[in-house]
């Protein structure tokens, strides 16, 4: 994933950037609308030890996804999701409800 | 120690759902988890097949396929590459537990084998899983 920073936020917060490449993100430096570079992470950052932790990551951007997919459902609570999942997926729940033809 | 998480589909369906109260509930566990350090979230290829299929009928293939995006990038889910096998176990389960489904119970028999922590917000499974976890 790519930062996009001005050249002059980047002077001024330059350790907390770069730290960001050890997450594997790259940082594009412009000037205005002018792309002056990037700056890509080493071989060695991208096989750092520094271990990664998925939830906190499915977290950063979960709101961002949420919106694009659209993924809407009635359901009241985990269980009335789950047979509507049951319903979509295989057709018919485990009380037998079926999917309405128009969903 | 590391712990390995295995999601079922409806508690990725929260994770990506509009439907709040339902996001509400994965991100609490999400939360929760963050603070742990050594864990993996894993997904397994049947979750993988149900969530695909649900996003794309329920809401369309240009969502399906940003969906597919975030749950192959290794920095937020592991897809386990498994074979799919029907053993004399997972029959039996199967067999005995009346609440439950073959891609249920080959999910919880999959756990069991691998001392992975099964996450789902169905009941039923839930309580099969709790159930054969004291057991094993």
């Amino acid at each position: 994933m790519t930062i996009v920073v001005q050249v002059s936020d980047f002077r001024k917060n330059m350790s907390a950037y770069l730290s960001k490449l050890e997450d594997g993100y790259e940082i594009e430096l412009k000037k205005g609308k002018v792309s002056k570079g990037k700056i890509i992470p080493t071989i060695s950052n991208v096989n750092s030890k520094r271990r990664i932790n998925m939830a906190v990551n499915i977290l950063s951007d979960m709101d961002r996804v949420r919106k694009k997919i659209g993924l809407w459902t009635e359901a009241k609570d985990a269980e009335e999701a789950n047979n509507e999942i049951d319903r979509i997926v295989y057709g018919v729940d485990r009380n037998g409800k079926e999917l309405p033809p128009r969903f | 120690m590391e712990k390995n998480y295995l999601l079922d589909s409806n508690v990725l369906f929260a994770i990506y759902t509009e439907n709040d109260r339902l996001n509400v509930k994965a991100q609490e566990w999400l939360l929760k988890i963050s603070k742990r350090k050594n864990i993996k979230i894993l997904i397994h290829p049947l979750v993988l097949i149900e969530t695909l299929t649900l996003i794309k009928y329920r809401s369309g293939i240009e969502s399906e396929k940003l969906v597919r995006k975030e749950l192959f990038d290794p920095k937020k889910y592991l897809i386990l590459e498994e074979q799919i096998s029907l053993d004399v176990k997972t029959i039996d389960i199967f067999e005995k537990e009346s609440s439950i489904g073959i891609i249920d119970t080959i999910i919880i028999q999959y756990c069991l084998k691998n001392k992975i922590e099964l996450v789902t917000f169905d009941i039923e499974m839930n309580n099969v899983w709790k159930k054969l976890k004291r057991k094993n």
